[in-house]
């Protein structure tokens, strides 16, 4: 009887706040998202029908899987690829600890201090600028941050913000791999490339599902650096779930908000439910 | 090695941070606790009002007691006058100091009046005046010595040399230390100290702007003192007592010791200052101590400490009084207080006794909470005048964006967040808020009984209040003061203002519009053509209306020379600035005046923005001078929280608000809407006039405007039926998508693409 | 191989000055006086349009901007403190809460375990505004409104920890929890002196990351406190960005002065979690 009840044990402290400070709220916007904005009026599934129906939560919503799509990837692979290379290098030699500390930094600067020095770059006055019309000999004037290039841009700064991070998580889960496992392959006759596939890859499991998405809470975070950048209104392709939400807000319109955030939320689960389901069919 | 280097090098450097910060604390942590001081102060009323107990504290104050203020009586003519001066003169008794004034400004004779028993009595015969008159004297400052002589101290009318005449007891006046004020070699001029005081070892201290200087009776410079100058009228905040000389440096209060003129103590004071520089008053308590009286109110500091104790709330009284200005506070016998205050343009003296009430709440009981993002004049006034006729209520003025802040997104999103939750002020200041959510929304009382009362009195200008009545009939906000655009030109160049096709198809001598950036000219053909672009059809989400009005912007800017920035040159030579206002409208007038466009337009708020318009036309006298149709632009909008429990008390407020005693009053934020205070405003005569000059030469200087023109453009003001509020969010992406048009380097069929994109989305949301 | 060896270490510093170079930006620009800053960055910092002439090094240094904030802006000194009375206690709380859980979560089994950290997981990834106005109820429902707390409390049951820490305690053996049981240990015996010691480097870096996003946070201050003295230093960068630019390099470096500090300081104990298992190739 006892040991059943150990884990909730373990879990009390965490499951009573979560219950307050995260379960509470979020009881109370699936309640709204079927009221009217001021909470006076049932509205069934209105808001789901007005919001499912919304143009402008199509192009937002798009565009933020859009950005999942293409930054996740694209995150992973750089910081795997960097790690890998990291830690193929002699320990201690070659200035491992300087790099280590120089990746990570970028993850400690706030979105805000940085906007100034990436306005440096992206302005019509500015460093891009400048080095395209040096190369070229063409006159480039071109506001990186709100033409359509935007897209690109944003996915530049995610990178340089979160590589570091994610790098050190794949170090940290590279750290895990036990040396045998490479001795034996090795005097198998595994080159490099197949040591890769065959045992770091698969040993990386547990890592991929962590950094995954610890990059996708990130994404969301983008939203900061992408106001600060090009503004409320940005261009079509930057504009994602967090700016329309933030408009709604700004014109009390909860009632979408709540709606959508479900829908939003509901999209999350369905691969996991899926992926659920099937692991329970395989077992 | 290196790795145990690297972990006490981190510890060094955050040990090095904190001891900075901890530096900083020093001259900062003075200001941490006046922090801390109004914070609690603040929060324990906060407290109080929600109907907790009140913790007992050597700062927080109890829940009973509070100083009274209480209006004391003068005589008739005084009241017309001018302050010059207010102290404690022989025995300690209390007097004032007037001026009389001519139609030009300049003092024709100076009064002093004494209170004794309880009433203030004008002195007969004071001999100040005949020495004032004698000596031609402007009165700059009187004073009471401590060897019972009274001095004055003024400039001479004619040759503006400044004299200061000790009043002898045989009806003579000796003049002192004339060599002090004599010019210097080369100089035409002399020294003219806005304020003296006389020592009690026989010296002056001299107040020189920027600078306090103490001379011995035989004009020999002693010392020299740093103050700030703020440049408000004969700016002369200090005091000397025991040995030192306290004043004003760098915004803190700074004791000097007066032997060596070093700077013994500086106290920062930021939170008790208030923001208008230059109007403080500070004074001893006798014992070391120092009283600072503001607009926040009157504040205290003991002998070597640093945190202030507010001691009188402004809010509460007149200190904080928009429409007033504080000229003299003093301390009575009695731990009681007294303060001298002077209406606009420094007349209407009015004197207000402070006395402890250990009985009446320290507190008001009742709040009553009004939100606004920015800081309203207007609303200020009103909440003072609220709070006198009703000492029982506490009118909590919130304004987001304090002291030059400017308005983020995040504070809308705070206040929405109260709104959602049903909580939020009481009344809500609209203006920059998503008003038309929130009506849609159903956030804002319908004040349609406050706007049935005011269209039966005939109070407010009927042609405004039914522009801000909905299709059924409801009213959810109302204006409080309003602007409006006045076109001045030649005829034909006046009348081409009523389309924008007539605007564009106008062909004269000169552009139709002058100089200016593109910014402000979007904005300016968008308030005069509001109706067509915004309000019929689909305004400029219409792709076609969106490409006339851009087209109709480059025509008329490029007429003019405008561009998208102009460079500091260039902005000398054509008059302009890269600076946007909110309606486009920057008085221009003068432009035309100058022959550099055939017409020009000036925003109307207030008959101080008249000067110039009429001289313009007095100068040319071929020229009209016209409101724009029937558009205005109202500001200073009041709504109610609908969750609100004070429904009937929030009435009051908005009727106070758009009340005569609040609406007369020039805060200089806009013209009335209350047609009486309009007359009044309108019948007054101003003492002011107006110059404006550029680099070329050019000049005019302006009166103010005879009461027929003025009569003149109050009359227009029954024609406006057109509240102009421009969207901001639609206005920036006009403004940012069509830059690189007005550039040149674009289409104006890819402009308004790029503009309908956003555009479309934002009407999507 | 030697080929090989200096194309990799190119890409890692290459990487590094990527890294670097806007970093230096922003440091030369704290220590630039206001003259140079409007030569080199007038268009950046939104007053005008010119040539950007970026720099790594300050041609004046000047300690200007920063004398400015650190001595003469009492608000800034209390906006940093505030940030520390908010951010600090947070980061304890999320571990004292969070740890257990994330041990729960990894190494027992029962029922609703899947279901429950996968509600863990979506609560992770909500973003702020769609609960922002159920929150203030909650909060003001307590009444903890306007104060440090209503920051302090909600920031300590964010499920971001406990996801991360989750992870890491699911990489330690099985091997040695057993050794520990079969040596006597109960359970919470077990959690302490054999979980955390192992799972350290999940929890540095769950609080690591947790101090940063406490640290950077800006919507909920705005949102929970009216008092403007309560203010924690992520939001004095928005507000000077626009009226004192000057100062606006000096305060982004100082910002995040503090967050690097200790990343620095704990590096030290990452650092020790990976060599422990060796890397080998």
């Amino acid at each position: 009887m006892r040991k059943k009840m150990i884990p909730w044990l373990f879990l009390a402290p965490s499951l009573s706040g979560v219950m307050v400070f995260m379960g509470i709220p979020f009881l109370d916007v699936v309640r709204r998202s079927f009221l009217n904005a001021m909470g006076t009026t049932f509205l069934g599934w209105d808001n789901y029908r007005a919001v499912w129906n919304n143009e402008a939560f199509r192009l937002a919503a798009g565009n933020t899987l859009h950005f999942l799509a293409v930054c996740i990837p694209a995150l992973m692979a750089v910081s795997l690829g960097l790690a890998l290379i990291l830690s193929g290098m002699a320990k201690g030699g070659g200035g491992y600890g300087v790099i280590r500390t120089t990746m990570v930094l970028p993850m400690a600067v706030p979105a805000a201090s940085m906007v100034l020095v990436w306005k440096i770059f992206l302005c019509p006055e500015g460093v891009f600028n400048q080095f395209l019309s040096g190369i070229t000999g063409q006159r480039w004037e071109i506001d990186w941050a709100f033409s359509g290039y935007a897209f690109p841009m944003l996915l530049m700064t995610y990178l340089w913000k979160h590589t570091g991070y994610d790098m050190i998580l794949w170090l940290a889960g590279l750290g895990t791999i036990p040396g045998e496992l490479y001795e034996a392959a090795r005097m198998d006759g595994a080159g490099s490339l197949a040591q890769l596939r065959y045992i770091t890859l698969p040993q990386l499991h547990g890592t991929f599902c962590l950094t995954g998405i610890l990059s996708v809470v990130n994404s969301f975070r983008v939203y900061r650096e992408a106001y600060l950048l090009a503004g409320s209104y940005p261009d079509s392709s930057i504009y994602m779930i967090p700016h329309l939400f933030a408009h709604w807000f700004l014109n009390l319109d909860i009632q979408k908000m709540t709606a959508a955030a479900v829908m939003v939320t509901a999209a999350f689960l369905l691969p996991t439910a899926v992926l659920w389901i099937w692991r329970k069919g395989k077992a | 090695m290196k790795g145990i280097l690297k972990k006490y090098g981190a510890w060094l450097a955050v040990a090095g941070l904190m001891a900075s910060l901890l530096g900083g604390c020093q001259l900062g942590g003075k200001g941490t606790e006046n922090h801390t001081a109004q914070a609690s102060r603040e929060s324990e009323t906060g407290k109080e009002k929600n109907g907790q107990e009140a913790k007992e504290g050597s700062k927080e104050q109890e829940a009973k007691g509070r100083y009274r203020e209480t209006l004391v009586d003068l005589p008739g003519e005084a009241e017309d006058q001018f302050v010059l001066q207010f102290l404690k003169g022989e025995g300690g008794r209390l007097e004032l100091y007037t001026t009389e004034k001519d139609s030009q400004g300049n003092d024709t004779a100076v009064y002093q009046y004494v209170y004794e028993d309880g009433t203030w009595t004008k002195t007969e015969d004071w001999q100040g005046t005949a020495a004032a008159a004698e000596h031609r004297l402007e009165l700059f400052c009187v004073e009471y010595g401590s060897d019972g002589a009274y001095y004055i101290g003024g400039v001479d009318k004619e040759d503006y040399r400044y004299h200061l005449l000790r009043l002898e007891e045989d009806g003579s006046a000796t003049k002192l230390l004339e060599e002090v004020f004599a010019p210097r070699e080369g100089s035409t001029y002399g020294m003219t100290p806005p304020k003296f005081q006389v020592l009690d070892d026989g010296n002056f201290l001299l107040y020189d702007y920027s600078e306090a200087d103490i001379y011995d009776s035989t004009g020999k410079r002693l010392t020299a003192m740093t103050r700030d100058f703020s440049g408000y009228d004969r700016d002369s905040r200090g005091f000397c007592e025991g040995g030192e000389f306290v004043t004003f440096l760098d915004g803190s209060v700074v004791r000097y010791d007066r032997k060596t003129g070093k700077i013994m103590e500086t106290i920062v004071c930021d939170e008790v200052k208030g923001g208008r520089d230059g109007a403080e008053i500070l004074f001893g308590d006798g014992e070391g101590g120092i009283y600072l009286a503001t607009e926040v109110g009157l504040s205290h500091v003991n002998r070597g400490g640093t945190m202030w104790e507010v001691l009188i709330d402004g809010n509460l009284n007149r200190m904080g009084m928009r429409s007033l200005s504080m000229r003299g506070f003093l301390e009575g016998d009695e731990g009681d207080f007294y303060g001298v205050y002077a209406g606009d343009l420094g007349k209407g003296i009015q004197i207000c006794h402070y006395e402890y009430d250990p009985d009446m709440a320290a507190v008001p009981p009742s709040v009553l909470t009004v939100y606004s993002l920015e800081d309203h004049s207007t609303v200020r006034q009103a909440a003072s005048q609220f709070q006198s006729e009703h000492p029982d209520i506490w009118v909590e003025v919130r304004t987001a964006a304090e002291d030059g802040q400017s308005v983020t997104e995040e504070m809308i999103q705070g206040l929405n967040t109260e709104l959602l939750s049903g909580k939020g002020a009481d009344i809500l200041i609209l203006d920059g808020l998503p008003a038309a959510s929130y009506i849609e929304k159903g956030v804002l009382l319908d004040l349609k009984d406050i706007a049935a009362e005011l269209e039966s009195s005939g109070d407010m200008f009927n042609n405004i209040l039914e522009g801000f009545k909905e299709e059924d009939g409801s009213v959810h906000m109302l204006p409080t003061r309003m602007g409006f655009p006045l076109i001045l030109g030649g005829e034909k160049a006046v009348s081409a203002y009523s389309s924008l096709k007539d605007m564009t198809d106008y062909q004269g001598e000169k552009p139709l519009i002058p100089t200016d950036n593109y910014g402000n000219l979007l904005r300016l053909v968008a308030t005069l053509q509001y109706k067509e672009l915004f309000a019929e059809g689909k305004g400029m989400a219409d792709r076609d209306t969106l490409i006339r009005y851009l087209e109709s912007v480059k025509t008329l800017g490029d007429a003019g020379g405008s561009k998208t920035v102009f460079s500091q040159d260039e902005m000398e030579v054509n008059w302009v600035s890269n600076h946007v206002a909110p309606t486009g409208i920057t008085g221009r007038s003068v432009l035309y005046d100058a022959g550099r466009s055939d017409s020009g337009v000036e925003f109307m708020d207030g008959y101080t923005s008249l000067l110039i318009p009429a001289e313009v036309r007095n100068r040319n006298p071929e020229s009209k001078m016209a409101a724009a149709g029937d558009i205005y632009i109202p500001s200073s909008i009041a709504g109610i929280n609908r969750s609100t429990a004070n429904a009937d008390m929030a009435k009051e407020f908005i009727r106070c608000l758009l009340s005569y005693e609040v609406q007369r009053e020039e805060l200089y934020d806009g013209l009335p809407v209350n047609k009486k205070a309009l007359e009044t405003i309108v019948e007054t005569d101003r003492p002011y006039s107006e110059g404006v000059g550029w680099g070329d030469g050019y000049h005019i200087s302006a009166p103010y405007p005879s009461l027929e023109v003025r009569r003149e453009v109050a009359a227009m003001m029954d024609g406006l039926t057109v509240p102009v509020m421009l969207d901001e969010t639609v206005m920036n992406m006009v403004t940012e998508g069509s830059q690189n048009y007005f550039d040149g380097k674009e289409s104006v069929e890819q402009a308004a693409e790029g503009i309908l994109r956003k555009l479309s989305i934002y009407l999507a949301e | 191989m030697k080929k090989r060896h200096v194309f990799h270490t190119i890409l890692l510093y290459g990487a590094c000055f990527l890294i670097w170079v806007p970093l230096l930006i922003m440091g030369a620009g704290a220590l630039m006086p206001e003259d140079e800053l409007y030569w080199r960055y007038l268009s950046p910092l939104g007053l005008g349009r010119d040539r950007v002439r970026a720099a790594l090094i300050p041609s004046y240094p000047s300690g200007d901007s920063l004398g400015e904030l650190l001595i003469r802006s009492p608000g800034f000194f209390v906006m940093f403190w505030n940030a520390c009375i908010q951010v600090i206690p947070m980061a304890a709380g999320q571990f004292l809460a969070a740890a257990p859980a994330a041990w729960a979560f990894a190494r027992f089994r029962f029922p609703g375990k899947r279901l429950l950290f996968g509600i863990y997981v979506i609560l992770m990834i909500l973003p702020f505004q769609v609960t922002q106005v159920s929150n203030y109820l909650v909060l003001d429902g307590m009444g903890i409104l306007n104060s440090h707390w209503s920051l302090i409390l909600p920031g300590i049951w964010s499920t971001l920890p406990v996801f991360i820490m989750t992870k890491s305690f699911e990489t330690i053996p099985d091997a040695l929890v057993e050794a520990a049981y079969l040596d006597g240990a109960g359970e919470f015996y077990t959690f302490f002196h054999v979980g955390l010691p192992l799972g350290y480097p999940g929890i540095a870096t769950a609080l690591m990351l947790g101090f940063l996003d406490g640290w950077n946070a800006l919507e909920q201050p705005v949102t929970y406190l009216k008092d403007k003295n309560l203010w924690p230093i992520a939001l004095y960068l928005p507000d000077i960005a626009k009226d004192k630019a000057s100062v606006a390099f000096a305060a982004a470096l100082i910002t995040c002065l503090l967050p690097v500090l200790i990343y620095l300081n704990c590096q030290e104990e990452l650092e020790q979690g990976v060599a422990a298992s060796g890397v080998k190739q």
